[in-house]
């Protein structure tokens, strides 16, 4: 992109912004979008319905058990976290660096953020059973124990991802509220609440150039905080599989992989529904997300390997059984399927130019992201399954969601994707102003002329 | 978002490339789910035995507890099965409660339909009645609750009646010697008015956090007038607020179901502080390190700080909108 930065006149310059402007204001879905925002619905709504059963007739709707405590709701929390790092990734990390591609991903990235810590939070308290007792974390919770630090740092990590989201949003709110024509009253109203009475003065840019500047600082060790703390969780229980010091390293590594694997898989979304994307969301920024791609992997093959060769090679006792059951036992075609399907496969096919063209990239993607929900269930079930403990029932030892337990993780899901999809039908999800910037538009040209025109 | 409204032409030259990628894909699928399926065709085969065998029978206990007055009605389910007795936890019909009579709740005495219980995970269901309706049925000194299911897909319709007379125990405690001693009086109504029930095996108990301490003379009987009394052991902890809890307890009567009666009284010892002395990781949250306290703090102060720091800044960006 380098090669953009040369200098470009005025006039050239204005009118890329009023072209940027024109192709990036949020517009109205089409067929296909509102029969995607319908199964959303659809699917957010029987969650919500069978979480109002498990409410009436409590956890004994799920499959957990007095062995299995932890089911497909804490492996789904672990997902959300997971996949919630990629905000500061791609925004803070990215841009500390100066990485001169990443303007059209910031705002993607950090939505996929938002919308994923918001439902980790919610579907830890649907794990919880009784939501009436989440006053009891703050009343009577201890400092010493991990979920108390999970509870801390989530509530941080929300608020920091939304204020990172909501600055460099600001002239993109306005330019909405200012220029958007025959929209309804209530999102006019919801324009002109949320863009703070914005006037593209240099001086309100100053101030939001600043809070990009501490909030990239200060997201990236929350972050990792974030993915860290949740990996105690697991860590600091005495169970198989969990008892390891490479936790830490090993969820921060596939969390930067599979968050990586959402805004590629967002990218090429963005470009198969809208085509003015295809300038912004180039092939370039695909190949560079690929070649990303295939160094997270790597990183996370490496951590993986800590994780299961050396227990592996001593197999003792219960880590013995649990690394069979993954192996060779009961889990292993779940295990196998993870490991060569979202691990090995993207290293392989990313690796080749081919390879990091966008339908490939999507498919890599995807397969990264379902691998992952899967990865995060075999982290926390297996080790659950198993206690050295004798003369107990068969059934304590096993573990199978039921359908309510699914309707209501699905839900989960689909709320999370409402958030990211009602975004982008009300939110320009590319930057205008960061895009110009990148392209070696002046701050100047951009604080006189972004707020102009062509009227919708 | 216009070409959701108009979708791209499709792209010829990569069909075959994106069949091989769908089917890859697929092929994954199916090997990720396949641990759940193989999990949810041991449930189905399971349900369709029990189709194919006609609906199963089952045993329905009921029991009636009441508790210083407050009155609760207990279903436990379980069947036979190899000769093995087993807990019945699936049975989707609810279990509707009467009083008196099956019939359509009459709010005058509060007779008929009173509620409906689903068991829990241990084939029980406890159906606590209110005190509302406590106060309605004042007048009542005897009665009969029937639990009824039916038209489960599983199980034959069932109904079972247990009739409860009106009892109550009251406590007497002495404490004013060295010896500390408690009486309960167990009353039943005959006629008009509470008399004494003798011959009647009543546990002196005290309240603990999970269950309750027998004292006293082990199978006791109440005498004439219907009492038990027995010594409370002096070196027991009380509560932190120095009471304890003392009462006396029917189990299981055919006549007056489970009563319990009690009071709480004045006690000296208080409970042994934690012999894990000091501030640990392992303590209670009041006596958490002080090092792990103080460095929480200062971080939480930090980054919230900063938080509200960024929270002004967007207040002074809509001052300098508002700003000609």
């Amino acid at each position: 992109m380098e090669e953009n930065k040369k200098a470009i006149n005025e006039t050239e310059a204005v009118a890329m912004l009023h072209q940027f402007n024109e192709d990036l204001l949020p517009k109205k879905f089409g067929k296909i979008g509102k029969a995607w925002v319908a199964l959303l619905c659809a699917v957010f709504l029987l969650g919500v319905y069978c979480y109002i059963i498990q409410l009436r007739r409590g956890l004994v709707i799920t499959g957990m058990r007095d062995f299995v405590f932890w089911g497909i709701y804490i492996s789904n929390f672990v997902f959300f976290v997971a996949i919630s790092l990629v905000g500061s990734l791609v925004t803070a990390i990215l841009y500390l660096l100066k990485v001169s591609w990443r303007a059209p991903l910031t705002r993607l990235s950090e939505i996929i953020a938002v919308a994923a810590i918001i439902f980790a939070g919610l579907i830890i308290i649907v794990d919880m059973g009784r939501p009436d007792r989440v006053v009891n974390m703050v009343l009577h919770g201890r400092i010493q124990s991990p979920i108390i630090w999970d509870v801390m740092v989530v509530s941080t990590y929300m608020v920091l991802s939304i204020l990172l989201l909501y600055f460099p949003l600001l002239p993109g709110i306005s330019f909405c509220r200012d220029h958007l024509k025959g929209i309804p009253k209530w999102q006019k109203r919801m324009y002109t609440i949320l863009s703070l009475g914005w006037k593209n003065k240099p001086e309100q840019y100053k101030l939001v150039k600043k809070a990009i500047t501490i909030l990239s600082v200060m997201i990236i060790p929350v972050a990792l905080c974030i993915h860290t703390v949740t990996s105690w969780l697991f860590a600091s229980t005495y169970r198989p599989g969990w008892d390891s010091t490479n936790f830490g390293a090993y969820f921060v590594s596939g969390a930067f992989l599979v968050g990586s694997g959402g805004v590629v898989a967002g990218m090429y979304l963005l470009r198969r529904f809208n085509p003015s994307y295809e300038k912004y969301l180039t092939n370039t920024h695909f190949d560079r997300m690929g070649k990303l791609l295939v160094l997270l992997a790597v990183v996370y093959a490496y951590f993986s390997i800590n994780e299961y060769l050396i227990p592996a090679y001593k197999m003792k006792g219960e880590e013995a059984h649990h690394l069979h059951e993954l192996f060779t036992g009961y889990y292993a075609p779940m295990f196998w399927s993870v490991q060569f399907f979202g691990m090995i496969l993207p290293i392989i096919v990313l690796l080749f130019k081919r390879g990091r063209r966008p339908f490939p990239m999507f498919i890599m993607a995807v397969l990264v992201i379902v691998c992952a929900w899967f990865k995060r269930y075999l982290i926390v079930i297996p080790s659950m399954s198993f206690l050295p403990v004798q003369e107990i029932p068969e059934a304590w030892k096993h573990y199978s969601p039921t359908l309510m337990e699914w309707a209501i993780t699905g839900g989960s899901l689909a709320g999370a994707l409402l958030v990211i999809t009602f975004f982008i039908r009300y939110f320009p999800i590319i930057s205008v102003w960061e895009v110009a910037e990148e392209k070696g538009v002046s701050t100047d040209i951009i604080y006189k002329h972004l707020h102009e025109g062509n009227e919708k | 978002m216009k070409a959701m409204k108009n979708d791209l032409p499709y792209h010829k030259s990569g069909i075959g490339y994106r069949r091989i990628f769908f089917i890859s894909i697929v092929i994954g699928a199916l090997l990720l789910i396949n641990n759940f399926t193989i999990a949810q065709d041991a449930k189905d085969s399971s349900s369709l035995s029990a189709g194919q065998m006609g609906k199963l029978s089952f045993t329905m206990n009921l029991s009636s507890l009441v508790s210083n007055g407050a009155r609760s009605v207990k279903v436990q389910v379980s069947r036979k099965e190899n000769k093995k007795t087993v807990i019945v936890n699936d049975v989707r019909s609810p279990f509707n409660l009467y009083l008196n009579e099956v019939k359509a709740y009459d709010a005058s005495d509060g007779t008929g339909w009173i509620g409906k219980l689903n068991l829990n995970y241990e084939g029980e269901a406890v159906f606590v009645i209110p005190d509302d309706f406590n106060k309605l049925t004042a007048g009542l000194h005897e009665y009969t609750f029937i639990v009824k299911m039916d038209s489960d897909p599983k199980y034959e319709d069932a109904e079972e009646t247990i009739t409860i007379a009106d009892a109550k125990i009251s406590i007497v405690f002495s404490g004013e010697d060295s010896v500390k001693s408690a009486t309960a009086i167990l009353t039943a109504w005959k006629d008009s008015a509470y008399i004494p029930v003798p011959e009647k095996e009543l546990k002196l108990c005290i309240k603990r956090t999970f269950n309750f301490l027998l004292f006293g003379e082990a199978g006791a009987l109440t005498d004439s007038t219907g009492q038990v009394s027995g010594d409370l052991p002096m070196d027991l902890p009380g509560n932190t607020d120095g009471t304890i809890i003392i009462f006396g307890r029917l189990e299981d009567d055919e006549t007056y179901g489970t009563v319990e009666g009690g009071i709480s009284v004045p006690w000296a010892i208080l409970p042994k502080k934690n012999p894990v002395t000091g501030r640990t990781l392992w303590s209670s949250g009041d006596n958490a390190p002080l090092v792990l306290v103080i460095s929480s703090v200062v971080i939480i102060a930090i980054i919230w700080g900063t938080i509200f720091y960024l929270v002004s800044l967007l207040i002074r960006i809509k001052r300098l909108g508002k700003s000609p």
